[in-house]
């Protein structure tokens, strides 16, 4: 059977979530490996929600928040630019590699943009295979 | 004695009416003639443009009315006399019987399936029936059936009376009798709708006879899932899959020879929504429109018809006749005004997209209550523009359809605004009640799951009853059940009853999204004795039926994923507490046009200190270059008179040139820098209303540049303005700048003002020569009356394409235009050449926007928190918009969305609180080491050092539970309630657990 990737996506309260929402009302398809998790803002993300998603057997995670400028805690974003770096040299260090995590920004009346970006993600990781450090749990 | 109000018609105008007296602590009676609230919108499958499943948005709306306490649903009630009285009027009342008991009946249905009398219910015929006793429609509210009295047998005959036999609670009741009942109100508001107009006059096209020419209303029901096929589209003929349909626009509208001139505004759009909706239910399908002009004049309508054109065929022509032709089959003849060729083409259903006309009872409730109807007999307001509300009665006001065909928008901003309008003083609004939210129940966990089918949205591309059984499984899952809706009174009462047999101290609901419907499940919680925060939503249709349609299987197993998430997150959930915060009673307005004005004026009349804010040195916004209006309003004066009203105002100060710099805080408190001429000023505010206008196209985006006689809109209207204008011959230039590349919506009000710009023109120089070139006039509603007028008066109309621009020379002063209509090229001299832009957000939405990181629609404008039913309210609490910086808009719809901006501010500050979400941080002080991160972290600075200075501690009233604090602490001592670490991990956990594959 040909490789079915499992992608968690952190999603914002306001502007992202909207962006998933708007998606399903323009009924925009794309592939069902995704599932969300809603936090308040990006800024919530912590790296150890992350690392789990990937201990658990993710192959990829996807980090969406606010435009920069428009997270509705004035700055919470900035933060998660930050982690992102952080998390991306992280990822690379365990072998998980940092192509296996994406941050992207979708405004509430972004749903089609939500759709590709969770499209092209998806097939990245497709291509990508598997998670390296998947094997070790099972 | 308190105030009360009578709101005749339950239908979206008459429950927003009640709802926002309700929140001012009116008490509200609201009367409605048939057997249930909804109106219209109840039996709507779909709302344009966003394809939102109608009864899933209007449920909530239906459900605030039935359970809020200061409103009395009088249904089967009309209204039969009416005279003043000291405090108001006094009414008397016919209530019809249902013969069922309200009280003893809970909705089982049981007599239903007895019943051996089939009826059909209009717009329902011939596809399906219902028995004698029914609901009008699935959800209806009360959810209590009624006997159709004419059709009983019991009733009419004395025989069967089986729903009594079949009753376990004893609930029929064949004695009832009708009731006349008095009524005494301080006021009264008229929102009785209209009613789509059933075709039979119009000969030609064979309503009636022909089997398979149907109307939209008809569609409409046929789309729907709980209507009578459904939501199969068959024929009636054969009851076959329709394969090749028509739909014919402006049926009965733009129409002199029944009578009804005005153009009735929602049919273009509805149209194009039903045959979007028919081609989503069959891909193979061909579908064509036949249609005058496309009005499609609304915020994100252009966008919607441009996306149909893709898949649908738009004619443009007005069929002359239907013929019937084999096996039922429909033969059209129709002139394509494109081609100009004549055409007999074949279809096999056809659907008349038909007029909105004034409901039968407006007449008889114009004289009981002395107030005026126009000449096509809808109810008129007194004065047009600066109150599109009112009528020549003190006390009563009419909103919503009554006054013409109205989209949903409108009607709810009008509903607000004759609401606040009614009833201003603060004093008013009562005090909020606070209330104490019920506690944790049980110790263990025990889980129930409710899943929706949303009808067909979710139903269709999931096996909801495999996801059920699935759910049944997972662990603290005691109950789980599937419902046509879940958010309808049915469903809702299901999971209150569930949660009370089973003793289930959480709830899981697995369908839309929490943000439109988080707030009506947790209602449902709090009645059942549930802290709200026990409840986790699942949203199965925006996250997977909706966007994985084509793949059941997949979809389906996405979805038990979801709601294993939900369950494993459920188990964890605690109860939480609002925190009330204080408000401060001072309101800023933005923006000093008409709406800002009015919004400061309505403002100021609630008993609020308001500070309006105006970037230009005057107020007044655009008046002094729009043209002096049909009903005679001059807008110059108007705003002159506004200007002194606010001036006389003790309790409003004006900032002229002055911009807002900077904005801290939230609702309740908000602090805006706001840059005048004497330097920064502070500005501390509880709400905000922001109306920031429109700004004008720019000309060269369609290719041209002015000059003394190629002159743009404002100018021409200043010249008109300050009689200036000389010359004879005049071009008209529509949707320069709009609908192009660059600006792809439709401005809305451009058409208008250019109509009203002619109409000026006429009659000051009735003999001049006026050309309109135009793509589409889209003159909607009473405004196609002016489009005839000056057709009548000589106004030539040519059709341009956009392809081909109109060439202007501006040496030898001609146009050179290529007209559609003809297909001939004309050139045409001026003395001027008007050019009418199109709208674009103004520089202050612009910066406004960065500010208060509000969220805009494609288009630049603001994006309302919902398109239909909040269009006032924004992601933003305490943060409100109207007018133009909305959409583009006349200055009369401006004027109702300011009054009703100021209404919907006026109850966020009433009460002096404001109960926020309870989702905060909070500091285990053992784990904290006090290393302060979190509070360099926070952005509201809502953390601060203990004074013990061992560790940290939470201000909860900064808190904003964004929970950035809590992703930094480096030993985990924070928690956010609602989504803490553990809750979250367990959600995230689920989702490797179950098999994803
Ligand atoms: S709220 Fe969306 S990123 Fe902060």
């Amino acid at each position: 059977m040909s490789f079915e990737p499992k992608i968690l996506a952190f999603l914002c309260n306001w502007c992202s979530y909207g962006a998933a929402d708007m998606a399903g009302t323009s009924r925009l398809q794309y592939p069902s490996n995704i599932r969300i998790i809603r936090f308040m803002c990006s800024g919530r993300i912590d790296p150890n929600f992350v690392i789990e998603a990937f201990l658990r057997g993710a192959d990829g995670v996807m980090i969406t928040g606010c435009h920069i400028g428009d997270c509705h805690y004035i700055d919470g974003n900035y933060k998660t630019v930050h982690r992102y770096e952080f998390l991306k040299e992280y990822l690379d260090t365990l072998g998980i590699g940092s192509e296996r995590l994406t941050l992207e920004w979708c405004s509430a009346a972004e749903g089609m943009k939500f759709s590709q970006k969770v499209t092209e993600f998806t097939e990245r990781i497709r291509k990508l295979g598997p998670s390296p450090i998947k094997g070790d749990e099972q | 004695m308190n105030k009360t109000a009578a709101v005749v018609g339950a239908g979206i105008s008459g429950m927003q009416a009640a709802l926002s007296l309700a929140e001012r602590g009116v008490k509200v009676y609201l009367i409605e003639k048939t057997s249930s609230i909804g109106g219209i919108m109840a039996r709507l499958d779909k709302t344009m443009p966003t394809l939102d499943c109608s009864i899933c948005i209007l449920s909530p709306f239906m459900l605030a009315v039935d359970r809020n306490p200061m409103i009395d649903i009088l249904t089967l009630t009309d209204i039969i006399g009416a005279e003043k009285s000291d405090i108001g009027y006094k009414l008397t009342l016919r209530k019809r019987p249902r013969y069922v008991d309200m009280d003893k009946c809970t909705g089982c249905r049981d007599c239903m399936s007895k019943c051996p009398k089939k009826i059909t219910l209009e717009h329902e015929e011939p596809f399906g029936t219902v028995k004698a006793i029914h609901f009008d429609f699935d959800q209806a509210i009360p959810a209590v059936p009624y006997i159709d009295a004419e059709n009983c047998l019991m009733l009419i005959k004395g025989t069967c009376g089986n729903c009594a036999k079949f009753c376990d609670k004893d609930a029929i009741d064949f004695e009832q009798k009708e009731e006349i009942v008095p009524l005494e109100v301080s006021s009264v508001i008229l929102a009785t709708g209209a009613r789509p107009y059933i075709p039979l006059d119009r000969m030609e096209y064979g309503y009636g006879r022909y089997k398979n020419v149907i109307t939209a209303m008809e569609l409409e029901r046929l789309l729907s899932a709980s209507g009578p096929t459904e939501g199969n589209v068959v024929r009636a003929s054969d009851g076959k899959e329709p394969k090749n349909i028509a739909f014919i626009n402006c049926v009965g509208s733009r129409d002199l020879k029944t009578g009804r001139g005005y153009c009735s505004k929602v049919c273009c759009m509805y149209g194009i929504k039903e045959a979007l909706l028919v081609k989503d239910h069959d891909p193979g399908a061909n579908v064509t429109i036949f249609y005058i002009d496309i009005r499609a004049s609304g915020k994100g309508y252009e966008e919607f018809f441009q996306n149909a054109k893709d898949s649908i065929r738009f004619v443009r022509g007005r069929p002359g006749e239907i013929l019937e032709h084999e096996g039922n089959d429909l033969l059209i003849r129709y002139e394509n005004t494109e081609t100009q060729e004549v055409i007999e083409e074949c279809f096999d259903m056809v659907v008349l997209n038909t007029a909105l006309v004034p409901c039968e009872e407006t007449q008889q409730l114009s004289e009981m209550f002395d107030i005026s109807v126009n000449n096509y007999g809808f109810f008129m307001p007194s004065k047009d523009i600066s109150c599109p509300i009112d009528t020549k009665q003190d006390n009563v006001f009419v909103v919503g359809a009554c006054q013409g065909p109205n989209d949903i928008t409108d009607c709810v901003s009008q509903s607000i605004g004759a609401v606040s309008k009614t009833f201003s003083m603060k004093g008013d609004i009562k005090q909020k009640e606070k209330r104490s939210l019920p506690g944790a129940s049980g110790k263990d966990p025990r889980i129930g799951v409710f899943v929706c089918h949303c009808g067909k949205n979710i139903g269709k591309y999931v096996d909801v009853k495999d996801v059920v059984e699935y759910a049944k499984k997972l662990p603290d899952v005691v109950y789980a059940e599937d419902s046509l809706f879940t958010c309808s009174d049915q469903g809702q009462k299901s999971i209150k009853d569930t949660i009370k047999k089973e003793k289930l101290n959480r709830v899981v609901v697995a369908a839309c999204s929490p943000k439109t419907h988080e707030n009506t499940f947790q209602e449902a919680l709090i009645e059942a004795g549930l802290n709200p925060y026990m409840l986790e939503m699942a949203n199965i249709r925006n996250q997977c039926s909706w966007v994985h349609s084509k793949q059941y299987d997949l979809a389906t197993q996405k979805t038990k994923d979801l709601v294993r998430m939900s369950v494993a997150k459920a188990r964890l959930l605690e109860p939480l507490y609002q925190r009330e915060v204080d408000v401060v009673q001072h309101v800023a307005v933005i923006g000093g046009g008409f709406t800002g004005m009015a919004s400061a004026l309505e403002m100021a009349k609630n008993g609020f200190r308001v500070s309006l804010i105006e970037r230009e040195s005057k107020l007044g916004g655009k008046a002094s270059v729009t043209n002096k209006q049909k009903d005679g309003t001059i807008p110059e004066e108007l705003a002159e008179m506004m200007a002194n009203h606010l001036e006389e105002s003790n309790n409003i100060s004006v900032f002229l040139s002055s911009e807002v710099e900077n904005v801290e805080g939230f609702v309740g408190d908000f602090i805006l820098d706001v840059s005048t001429p004497n330097g920064i000023e502070k500005i501390e505010c509880g709400t905000v209303i922001i109306a920031t206008g429109f700004d004008s196209a720019d000309v060269k985006s369609s290719g041209y540049t002015t000059s003394e006689s190629v002159i743009t809109d404002e100018k021409f209207s200043s010249m008109v303005n300050c009689g200036m204008l000389d010359g004879k011959n005049y071009v008209f230039i529509l949707c320069v700048g709009a609908r192009n590349e660059q600006n792809p919506y439709c401005s809305k009000f451009c058409c208008i003002s250019s109509l009203n710009h002619v109409r000026c023109l006429l009659e000051d120089k009735p003999d001049a020569n006026v050309t309109v070139l135009y793509r589409d006039i889209r003159a909607y509603g009473y405004h196609e009356d002016t489009y005839r007028e000056v057709s009548e008066k000589g106004a030539n109309f040519i059709r341009y394409s956009p392809e081909m621009m109109p060439h202007i020379d501006i040496d030898k002063k001609v146009v050179e235009v290529y007209d559609t209509t003809s297909s001939k090229t004309r050139t045409i001299e001026f003395d001027y050449c008007v050019l009418e832009r199109g709208a674009i957000p103004s520089k202050g939405t612009t910066k406004l926007r960065k500010l208060f990181k509000m969220s805009v629609v494609s288009s630049g404008f603001f994006a309302e928190a919902h398109l239909k039913l909040a269009p006032l309210d924004t992601a933003l609490d305490g943060v409100f918009i109207a007018g133009s910086c909305q959409y583009p808009k006349g200055i009369s719809e401006a004027i109702t969305q300011a009054v009703s901006a100021a209404g919907r501010a006026s109850i966020a500050m009433g009460g002096g609180t404001y109960s926020a979400i309870p989702i905060t941080a909070s500091i285990d002080e053992n784990k904290c080491i006090a290393c302060k991160l979190c509070m360099d972290m926070c952005p509201y600075k809502a953390l601060q050092m203990s004074e013990n200075g061992i560790h940290m501690e939470v201000i909860t009233v900064s808190c904003k539970g964004c929970g950035t604090c809590a992703a930094f602490c480096p030993s985990n001592a924070i928690t956010i309630s609602g989504f803490t670490y553990k809750q979250e991990k367990e959600k995230l956990k689920a989702i490797f657990e179950g098999s994803m594959e």
